[in-house]
């Protein structure tokens, strides 16, 4: 038997989220989604979370279990007492659900549109290249954003790790020299030396794209192309 | 209240965005989809792609070797289409700006020769389809394409046989939306979710089969049905995952059930686990089936017996599955060290609404493209031969609507206001608990049936006891209802789907009640052979309201 404790919320309808508590005929070791699903279809058909792809790959359902961020489709639970909340850092929608898509689509809306063949640029290392390359993977599921110190949902400079994780796509197709430092004065602009190295993003990305170290790099390529002080802790890495 | 558009495109994945963005160039767009965009089995792909032509081989070779995995009921217009246009895939990607997984010198880091393709010509990519998701959402997000996102189409209306009118539900801010089209492009992908177990995305139900339908097109081939070997038989959450096939785990993969026994010499003495999908997934279907399965419903799949030195390899080309396995069986499963179970799941959906060349459906202006459609991969499909087909007909389609558009006219504004009245009822009504069930519960007892009696092995009497459950599940449907809620309600979703699930759920079992053959994905153990007779496509049409399978020559 679980014991799952929730938040529930309807904007507009309760004054307050509220905490709820379920008893789940179920025995750990089970997905969190199989846990959602069950509680949805079986005692309660109006709690509201968010499942698509259900194999990591669409990131929409990223939320916090037992105070740690996770994805609902991935995550196992391990404790009978189980306490679930809505993914920290974001505007709540309806119980679990939070609104990530106008964060993630206001970073994006930021990007240039580039078309025509990619050139593999001289700008950056073998090794940059493909840590950029490989950070092509993440799934905008906003966990590290959810983490990290320097995300506020309504800041208009979107600053974060998924935000850096996208702009290294760029880094990666820049074609002049010109543009090159034009993304890398943008991630200056948008707070990238602000960050405190406190790795969070990293150890919660639930897809290995190390945001962290596409940070480091950035930070690196900051200090040896545009001259700017960088923190000892991102240039050591 | 009702929005006027010139083009409505459905679906959120490969397909819909590259009709959106070419109809962009010149009409009115606005794009629905059910989950955020990009989305959808496009987002979910492992990332390979074939390539006809790439090996250097003359594209008649990459039309035979679809014809020959589609076992030669495939429309053979639409394959020459696919060849033609899919050769200069890897360019019009370039061109948009993807980052191919290539090294210094521009070679394919991961280039194979999948089974069933005759040539060298499979680009794999380490990330997945999340690079060609970033190329085409880069683009939507500054296009004047009206993103729709978590946004269900639940009904579609024809009048005159031409496509007149759409509503939807917006899950985000609970409204229900009431649109009116010029034309419609269905890019909604396939019905894999009417099963239970699955691999597809949630929302991956079908509904625009069904509406396709109401509005007079043709669905063909809807039993041809791709089921994977190996997907995860549990925990709670995690059933029909994908796990994939024997060959992305290494060279020496071997398959056991409960009794220790190696049971693919027995149905493929030849190619053992390496034999085709469907073949395997029948096989370790029917272990299971008769009680040779383990205590949690999958077979032993033995991975010890690999070279170990290539397990990074093939880690690095299916890392989301590997970490999976750690997670569930734990690191020395993921490592090569310890078997796991697994157990075959819904993969693939060949079967779809009838197109011709220009991807124009029997209804006037609804336009389709993508896995929804039919015929292109006939009775099975080749791996990586979906991503290139979605592309390719994405594509078709928005240059024939742009065709097409300039001429078609809106329909009538009282018929209009009478159908959206009519929807607006429907959803009202179903907020009203009439005593039956929910249609969150049909669906799940649908899925079950489905995977039961329409599944990975069929026969007469187990068709037939499906098409009667359903005829049952039909009319409880009638007085289901959903919980009353307007934002991000699931419980209405479910019930809107299921009015169409059923209707495509039944489509697939009078197709394959009709071919009484194996052909393909198609298994029937009461006619295990291929016969000649059945070389022709299973067309499904809706006469006053009720279905009818029609068995046609195959097009040439
Ligand atoms: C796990 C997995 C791995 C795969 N790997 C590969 C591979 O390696 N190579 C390969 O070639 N193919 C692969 N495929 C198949 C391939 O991904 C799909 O066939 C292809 O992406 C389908 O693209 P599409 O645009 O037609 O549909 P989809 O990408 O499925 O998009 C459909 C869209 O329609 C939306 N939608 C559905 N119903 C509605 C509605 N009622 N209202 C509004 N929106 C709706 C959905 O939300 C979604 O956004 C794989 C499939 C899966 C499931
Ligand atoms: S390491 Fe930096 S970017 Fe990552 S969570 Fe910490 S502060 Fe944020
Ligand atoms: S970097 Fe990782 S945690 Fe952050 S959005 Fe991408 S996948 Fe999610
Ligand atoms: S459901 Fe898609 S990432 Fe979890």
């Amino acid at each position: 038997m679980l014991n799952v404790d929730v938040q529930r919320y309807s904007p507009g309808k309760n004054a307050a989220p509220y905490r709820q508590i379920f008893q789940v005929p179920l025995e750990t070791g089970i997905s969190v989604l199989g846990l959602l699903d069950y509680i949805r279809k079986n005692l309660d058909e109006t709690f509201a979370y968010k499942i698509y792809c259900t194999n990591q790959h669409c990131g929409e359902c990223g939320l916090m279990l037992n105070g740690k961020p996770v994805l609902a489709c991935r995550d196992m639970i391990t404790t009978e007492n189980v306490v679930l909340d809505p993914l920290k850092g974001f505007k709540v929608i309806k119980d679990l659900v939070v609104d990530v898509d106008s964060v993630i689509r206001k970073q994006w809306s930021e990007f240039p549109v580039l078309e025509g063949k990619m050139v593999y640029n001289d700008f950056l290392t073998e090794d940059q290249h493909s840590l950029f390359f490989m950070a092509g993977a993440c799934i905008g599921c906003a966990i590290c954003q959810s983490v990290c110190c320097l995300h506020k949902e309504d800041d208009v400079l979107l600053k974060g790790p998924a935000y850096y994780a996208a702009l290294a796509q760029y880094m990666l197709r820049a074609k002049t020299k010109e543009d090159f430092l034009a993304y890398l004065n943008t991630a200056v602009e948008h707070g990238i030396l602000q960050c405190i190295s406190c790795k969070q993003c990293s150890k919660n990305c639930p897809k290995d794209v190390e945001p962290y170290k596409v940070i480091t790099a950035i930070a690196k390529l900051i200090h040896n192309n545009l001259g700017i002080n960088v923190s000892k802790k991102l240039l050591a890495e | 209240m009702y929005e006027k558009v010139d083009v409505l495109v459905i679906g959120g994945g490969i397909a819909g965005a590259i009709a959106a963005l070419e109809v962009s160039k010149s009409y009115s767009v606005m794009m629905i989809s059910k989950d955020r965009v990009m989305g959808g089995a496009s987002i979910q792909a492992s990332g390979g792609m074939a390539i006809p032509g790439i090996a250097g081989e003359d594209l008649s070779v990459f039309v035979e070797d679809t014809l020959k995995g589609g076992e030669y009921i495939n429309d053979r217009s639409l394959v020459k289409i696919f060849a033609e246009e899919g050769a200069s895939y890897i360019t019009y990607l370039e061109e948009l700006g993807m980052v191919f997984d290539q090294d210094k010198e521009g070679k394919y880091r991961i280039y194979k020769r999948t089974e069933g393709h005759s040539a060298m010509r499979n680009y794999n990519d380490r990330r997945g389809c999340h690079e060609v998701g970033r190329v085409f959402k880069e683009k939507l997000v500054k296009s004047n394409v009206k993103l729709m996102e978590h946004t269900m189409v639940y009904d579609m209306k024809s009048v005159d046989g031409r496509i007149a009118a759409c509503s939807a539900y917006s899950l985000k801010d609970g409204k229900i939306i009431h649109i009116a089209p010029k034309a419609v492009i269905m890019a909604s992908g396939g019905y894999g979710r009417i099963y239970s177990v699955s691999d597809m995305s949630t929302g991956l139900t079908g509904e625009c089969h069904g509406m396709a339908l109401d509005c007079g097109a043709e669905l063909m081939d809807m039993e041809m049905v791709q089921f994977i070997p190996l997907a995860f038989p549990f925990p709670e959450g995690m059933r029909g995952a994908f796990i994939g096939m024997c060959s992305i785990h290494g060279p020496d993969v071997r398959l056991y059930n409960s009794l220790g026994e190696r049971f693919m010499e027995r149905y493929q003495p030849d190619r053992k686990e390496y034999a085709t999908r469907d073949q395997v997934a029948r096989a370790i279907f029917t272990e299971i089936r008769d009680g040779r399965g383990t205590e949690r419903g999958g077979v032993i799949v033995d991975t010890t017996n690999n070279d170990k030195s290539l397990l990074p390899r093939y880690k690095a080309s299916t890392a989301a599955v590997y970490s999976a396995l750690a997670r569930v069986f734990g690191e020395k499963a993921a490592n090569w060290e310890e078997p796991f179970e697994a157990a075959p799941s819904q993969h693939f959906c060949m079967g779809g609404i009838k197109i011709d060349g220009d991807c124009r459906t029997a209804c006037k202006n609804l336009f389709a493209a993508g896995e929804i459609t039919g015929g292109i991969h006939g009775a099975n499909r080749l791996g990586g031969n979906a991503l290139t087909e979605v592309t390719v007909f994405g594509k078709l389609a928005g240059k024939s609507v742009c065709k097409e558009v300039a001429e078609a006219d809106w329909a009538k504004e009282s018929d209009l206001e009478q159908y959206f009245a009519e929807q607006d009822a429907m959803v009202k009504d179903l907020f009203v608990k009439k005593g039956g069930v929910s249609g969150t519960q049909i669906k799940k007892a649908l899925g079950e049936i489905m995977w039961e009696c329409g599944g990975i092995v069929r026969n007469q009497e187990m068709i037939e006891k499906g098409l009667a459950q359903l005829a049952e599940l039909k009319k409880e449907a009638e007085t289901m209802h959903a919980e009353e809620g307007d934002i991000w309600n699931y419980s209405l979703v479910e019930a809107l789907e299921v009015k169409h699930m059923l209707k495509v759920s039944e489509a697939v079992l009078l197709s394959a009640s009709m071919r009484k053959e194996s052909r393909g994905s198609h298994y029937r153990e009461d006619y295990p052979a291929k016969d000649e007779a059945y070389m022709s496509n299973m067309v499904i049409v809706q006469k006053e309201g009720k279905l009818v399978c029609e068995k046609r020559p195959i097009i040439l």
